[in-house]
Parts: C-alpha cells; structure tokens; sequence
C-alpha cells in the first residue's frame, strides 16, 4: 500500500514551488547510512513505497531501514477524453516534494557495502540523481 | 591525544556574505576563532587543506595548534558548517583552549562488536545515543569513545552510565540514557493483490470546515464524485452571461 495521509485539511492542492536546496531534513539523523537527493522532483508514494521494499529484500531483513520523506501533496488528474473546463480534476495520487540535498532513506545495523548496494538499488527505482552518505564523511 | 594536527590560518579582513562568497570561490574557507572570554574574530583557512585534515576522523571535536600569522595557539573545531549539496565547507568555528582548564565537548559514541543477539537471536542493534557530553582537560581528549555490546541479547540494553571512560575524562550526560538496544526484529508481510485486482488508493479524510450548502457536496466529493458538482457550475456559468 502506497503511503498517504491520514487526514488532510484540503483534498486538492496548488502545485506550490520546487525552488531552492534542502536545509532542513539534510543530514542523517537516525542511521549510520542515507541516500541523498541532489535533484529536485516530485516523489510518488508508490515509488516510496518501492525503494523500500527492495532494501528491504537486499538487507534479507537485517538492520534498520528509516524512509524520510513522506507523500503529502495531492496531485489532481482529469479524465481521459474530457474537455477542459468543468473544475479541477479529482485527486489521482501523492507526492513528496523533494529538493537538492534531502536525506531520502537511511540504513542502520548492515556492513557499508551491504547498505551501499541496498540504497543503489533503491536510487534506481527513484526519478532522481542520488549519492550514497555516511556519517563519518 | 594522538597525533599533532597542525592547521595554517589568516586573518581576514573584511567580512559579510558578499566577500565570504569572494573567498569560497578562490577555495578559501572563512572561518571565526575565538575564546571563553568572549572575543573573537575572523580568520580564513585553505579549504582544500582542512578538508584533507578532517578526512579520516570520526569527528570535528579535534584538538588542532593553529598556525595564525606567526602565533601559536591550541584550538578546538566547534563547528563545521557544509552545503547541503556539495559538501564543500562553508565554515568553520574554532574555539581557542587553555590546555589547564577543563572543558566541555561532544564526542562520537561507537559501537564494539556484534551483539549476541544480533548474531545467534537474530535481532536488530539499534544505536540510540551516538554522541556524549564530557569534561576534560584538552590534552585527555580523545577521539571517539567505544562501547563493547558483544554480550547484548534481545531486549536487553545499555545506559550511558556503562560506559567505560578513561578516569581523566568525566561524562556530563545523565547516566540513565539508553545507549544501544537489542530489539527482535520485526517480520512484515507483504501483501500482494490477488490478480485482476486493481489497487487504488482511498482518499483521506477532509479535516477542513465546509460552508453548511457545501457539506452535501464535501460528502459527495469523498466518495470521489466530484463531477456532479462540477456540471452543476458549469450550467450556472453560462446562465450568468445570458442575463448580460
């Protein structure tokens, strides 16, 4: 299952900005390991959702895997075959805004290059150029 | 206390955003040092150079003898600030010491080997406290400070109040913070959709407050029937411009 929110204030939201690098959410903060974003995008839950199954499956269930970012953005689409018009499109899934410098996922409790391999295969699946952080630099 | 590091610094004249931005684009570090008298001042460094002296270490509490046109003076790293993106250093804050008076400083927490339960219980180790406060003298300062947990099981867990610190160091920390737990790990299922079944998501619930002819609708609108509302706006529009 795909993340989301629980509640929401609003169903539908404006797009809003992308702009600038992350300050906040930039450094590791629960795990030895991370992934770092140094794109700006927009992340599906369900892309979320994939990444951390396949750290999941290449850690065989050892260690501690953290997932950062959550998908609180709603993104309307319209039907297919509608004329434009006629209000907003109904929500069609959830995004997490993601800027330059944000720790995506952080690993605990594996060697470095078992973590090292897990995040790869993550940062494949992710619509955005990654690098692999650690805390002792 | 390990090796001497040894950092060459200089003072710097001008200060502010736009001359600091000068300095970082000729790979010059803008920097600040001071003391616990309350006098500082600006100084710069090689940013190339100090980032080869950081390689390596566990930390940035490192005990360096700056070099400063000529003086000599035995300084801590307090801070080291990096972009977001890059790495690349921004600045750095230097705190000048006086080797016979004790001082407080944060230093890296590491683990020692592989819990017992981690290895034949099949838990997960998790480190909750990665760094601790203490006082000492700046020539006791270590680098980093070790806790053996080979002999953790499931469940069990260690306090800060365990660790084993040289008698001239002294833990500031309170004792009763968990360090490190073993914990079991948690088995979670996957849960795949039978075939044929199409995934879609619900929506959450609309916590916002709706203007009392709008609650039909909002109500409407959860069960992702949205278009009716819609169709009834687009017939008042046009029927708006005909009275024009």
């Amino acid at each position: 299952m795909a993340l989301m929110p629980k509640k929401v204030k609003y169903r539908k939201v404006q797009r809003g900005n992308r702009a600038g690098i992350a300050y906040a959410g930039s450094t590791l903060a629960f795990g030895e390991y991370g992934l770092k974003a140094l794109e700006r995008t927009w992340v599906r839950g369900v892309v979320i959702e994939a990444c951390r199954v396949s750290i999941n499956r290449h850690m065989k269930r050892k260690g501690k895997v953290w997932i950062r970012i959550f998908p609180d953005k709603p993104v309307t689409k319209k039907p297919l075959e509608t004329r434009q018009g006629k209000g907003k499109g109904a929500p069609e899934y959830w995004v997490a805004v993601v800027r330059p410098g944000m720790v995506l996922f952080e690993v605990d409790g594996v060697p470095e290059p078992l973590a090292k391999e897990a995040l790869r295969l993550a940062a494949a699946k992710l619509p955005l150029r990654t690098k692999f952080v650690t805390r002792h630099g | 206390m390990g090796k001497e590091i040894k950092v060459v610094a200089n003072k710097r004249a001008k200060a502010g955003t736009s001359e600091a931005r000068r300095l970082r684009i000729q790979g010059i570090v803008p920097a600040v040092i001071y003391n616990d008298k309350a006098e500082s001042s600006p100084i710069q460094v090689n940013g190339h150079d100090f980032m080869m002296l950081l390689r390596g270490h566990m930390n940035t509490s490192l005990l360096m003898t700056m070099d400063l046109e000529g003086a000599e003076k035995k300084v801590l790293v307090r801070e080291v600030q990096r972009h977001p993106v890059s790495g690349e250093l921004v600045h750095v804050d230097f705190f000048e010491v006086s080797m016979t008076k004790k001082m407080r400083v944060d230093l890296p927490l590491r683990l020692v080997g592989d819990p017992v339960g981690v290895t034949i219980g099949g838990g997960v180790l998790q480190h909750l406290l990665r760094s601790v406060t203490v006082e000492c003298l700046p020539a006791d300062l270590v680098e980093e400070i070790t806790m053996d947990v080979t002999g953790m099981v499931i469940g069990q867990s260690r306090n800060a109040g365990e660790i084993i610190l040289d008698p001239t160091i002294t833990l500031i920390t309170a004792k009763d913070v968990a360090v490190a737990t073993v914990t079991e790990q948690k088995v979670e299922e996957e849960v795949k959709p039978a075939e044929g079944e199409v995934v879609t998501a619900a929506e959450p619930e609309v916590i916002a407050k709706k203007k009392e002819g709008e609650e039909g609708e909002a109500e409407e609108g959860k069960a992702g029937e949205k278009k009716a509302g819609g169709e009834e706006k687009g017939k008042k529009a046009p029927s708006a411009k005909e009275k024009k």
